[in-house]
């Protein structure tokens, strides 16, 4: 057991026990991603892309908060970048996705890098902040360097993600594409936190000096863990670029950083699907009180705490309490 | 760049970092007592500020109303340790960690519901034209917060090492097994540092008002180049503080002076992260945890 922590951060470790590789509900998810595609007004797609989105940003982020225990609070810069790189590689150079999507995860996990060493080299709260201060840095940059992101007025013209003839085709191509992509981020996420690595952060969770007595490299495990959350911070924007064809400095700010937070909190910390129901039940709090800002940001506060003190596993944790056909791990 | 410039750069920036180092004592306290980080002290350095501001606006005077407005945070952060933080400790890090900040966006919001999001004007207690010192100009309120804040700074201080509240405060901080044997009240003393920490985030809030406007949003960014001087004079460390507000608050105001304003930020966070490269433990601290 030691050993096989220690060494090896290979993706396909074994599972303890035999349990079914892929849960049904990954199977059940695969059934909702095609189904939206019969709907016949590309709002209603467009916010099932948002949904998706904001699932992949949110599960990246469960690795590094739910599992690992270090929070982030600089996730839009991070999903900012792979935004906006989107943008500008698409507008700027025509280049299509499959090149505009690698170089924003590429660019996020580098800036991820480079962020997340300082912070995580030492024990203590640090990650947190730093990543608060990189947000404002990020904005700042998207704020200021006119030549590249336009500033204030944002990026405009970004080309579709699919093809069609008609508009309402265009929106299902895009949100097939969005969904595949999506649905593999969650596959991806389930196999990492399952894997050698996943343990290895819980082990960090669990206990640190634990961990580090069973040779766990503490520090660059959690470098690791907040890279692979950039990586899918960048690839959310990325595809976030695609889905509003618009991006612009207000969209990245801190926030938009909490709601990510806020999202997998409610859901429930370490839960892949508790990520994914508090996007949705977030996404739905938004469409409903967006004309109310305020209301919902205290609100947002108020749930966290009575969430953490009361359900501290989120809506999920608090589902798998009572029997369902289906439950969240 | 002239002499005088310089000069005058150098005293903005003490000025500054005065306020910066309040902000990061304000971080110390429950990190000392309780090994957490009260992400809302930005949130109470803005309260501090609107009530102050509410207070003089119904006609209370000066000294009272900086009183009451910090005395009424720290009773307002007493409740929310008693009632909600305290339920957390022994949890992981992390749960401390997003209750404050829960704390903090509550707080936020709540206050652009009270107040609204306009900026307001904080009433000048003193006349706005600068002074003039051998060709340098000095501004009256930066040399009013340089003084407060540093008074500030030596009374915590002198409380933490020649009273006896002051030892048994550090005693928690130390180590609060052997505190307690020796009859400290622990829980006590723990709800007395977030309070405090409160306390001083608020005043600071009250003296930084006057030289800009006052916002919901104030306490934002002071809260981060707060925790900044915290981190580099040695998170927990009562007076690492003031000298990593010093740290902080003059090299951003030369770093402004000498290259570009529109990155100021940038600088405070960048001194930060280059302690926590080359010296984590900050200018004062001696032992770290390394794993």
């Amino acid at each position: 057991m030691t050993s096989q922590i220690a060494n090896g951060t290979d993706g396909k470790a074994s599972t303890g026990g035999g349990r079914p590789r892929h849960p049904l509900w990954v199977w059940f998810m695969a059934i909702v991603l095609v189904l939206p595609l019969g709907l016949g007004v590309p709002y209603y797609l467009k916010l099932l892309n948002l949904v998706w989105v904001w699932t992949i940003v949110t599960l990246g982020l469960n690795l590094l908060t739910g599992l690992c225990g270090q929070a982030s609070l600089g996730h839009a810069a991070y999903y900012g970048i792979g935004a906006y790189t989107t943008a500008i590689l698409s507008t700027r150079l025509g280049q299509p996705f499959w090149v505009t999507i690698p170089a924003a995860i590429f660019l996020g996990i580098i800036v991820g890098a480079i962020t997340g060493y300082p912070a995580l080299k030492t024990k203590g709260p640090y990650l947190a902040l730093v990543t608060i201060a990189f947000g404002f840095i990020a904005h700042t940059v998207f704020l200021n360097w006119r030549g590249l992101t336009a500033g204030y007025q944002g990026i405009g013209a970004i080309p579709a993600l699919g093809t069609g003839e008609t508009l309402i085709d265009i929106a299902r191509t895009t949100y097939f594409l969005i969904a595949i992509i999506g649905l593999g981020s969650v596959i991806a996420a389930v196999h990492l936190a399952d894997s050698r690595l996943g343990r290895a952060w819980k082990a960090i969770n669990d206990n640190e000096f634990a961990a580090a007595m069973c040779g766990v490299d503490v520090p660059g495990t959690k470098l690791q863990a907040f890279v692979v959350s950039t990586g899918f911070a960048s690839l959310a924007g990325a595809l976030y670029a695609y889905v509003t064809r618009f991006v612009s400095p207000d969209q990245f700010t801190l926030d938009v950083s909490i709601m990510f937070l806020v999202m997998l909190i409610l859901g429930g910390l370490g839960s892949t699907i508790g990520a994914i129901l508090g996007v949705v039940i977030v996404a739905s709090g938004h469409e409903i009180l967006s004309p109310f800002p305020m209301v919902e940001v205290f609100l947002y506060g108020l749930l966290i705490i009575v969430t953490m003190l009361f359900f501290p596993r989120g809506v999920s944790g608090f589902l798998s309490t009572i029997r369902l056909p289906f439950r969240g791990r | 760049m002239t002499l005088q410039s310089l000069i005058q750069q150098l005293i903005g920036g003490l000025a500054t970092g005065a306020l910066y180092g309040l902000v990061a004592t304000a971080y110390n306290f429950p990190f000392a007592a309780a090994k957490a980080i009260n992400f809302a002290t930005g949130e109470f350095f803005m309260l501090g500020a609107f009530l102050a501001l509410s207070l003089t606006k119904v006609g209370v005077p000066l000294i009272g109303s900086i009183t009451l407005s910090a005395l009424g945070a720290g009773i307002l952060m007493l409740l929310l340790e008693r009632a909600v933080v305290r339920k957390a400790y022994g949890h992981p890090e992390l749960t401390i960690l997003i209750i404050t900040l829960a704390f903090s966006t509550c707080l936020r919001s709540g206050a652009q519901l009270i107040w609204g999001t306009i900026p307001e004007a904080f009433p000048s207690y003193l006349p706005e034209r600068p002074f003039k010192v051998g060709g340098i100009l000095v501004s009256r309120l930066n040399l009013v917060l340089l003084v407060v804040g540093v008074l500030i700074m030596l009374a915590i201080q002198k409380l933490l090492v020649s009273t006896s509240i002051g030892t048994r405060m550090r005693a928690v901080a130390q180590n609060r097994e052997v505190a307690s044997l020796n009859g400290v009240d622990v829980s006590a003393y723990v709800s007395g540092a977030w309070a405090s920490g409160a306390v001083i985030a608020a005043l600071a809030g009250i003296l930084m008002a006057p030289m800009y406007f006052v916002t919901t949003d104030m306490g934002v960014i002071i809260a981060l180049k707060g925790f900044a001087a915290a981190t580099v004079g040695g998170l927990g460390k009562s007076f690492g503080g003031l000298v990593g507000g010093f740290i902080v608050g003059v090299s951003e105001s030369l770093g402004a002076g000498l290259l570009s304003s529109t990155y100021k930020d940038a600088i405070a966070f960048a001194v930060m992260i280059i302690f926590l490269i080359l010296r984590p433990s900050g200018v004062f601290g001696k032992t770290i945890e390394k794993l």
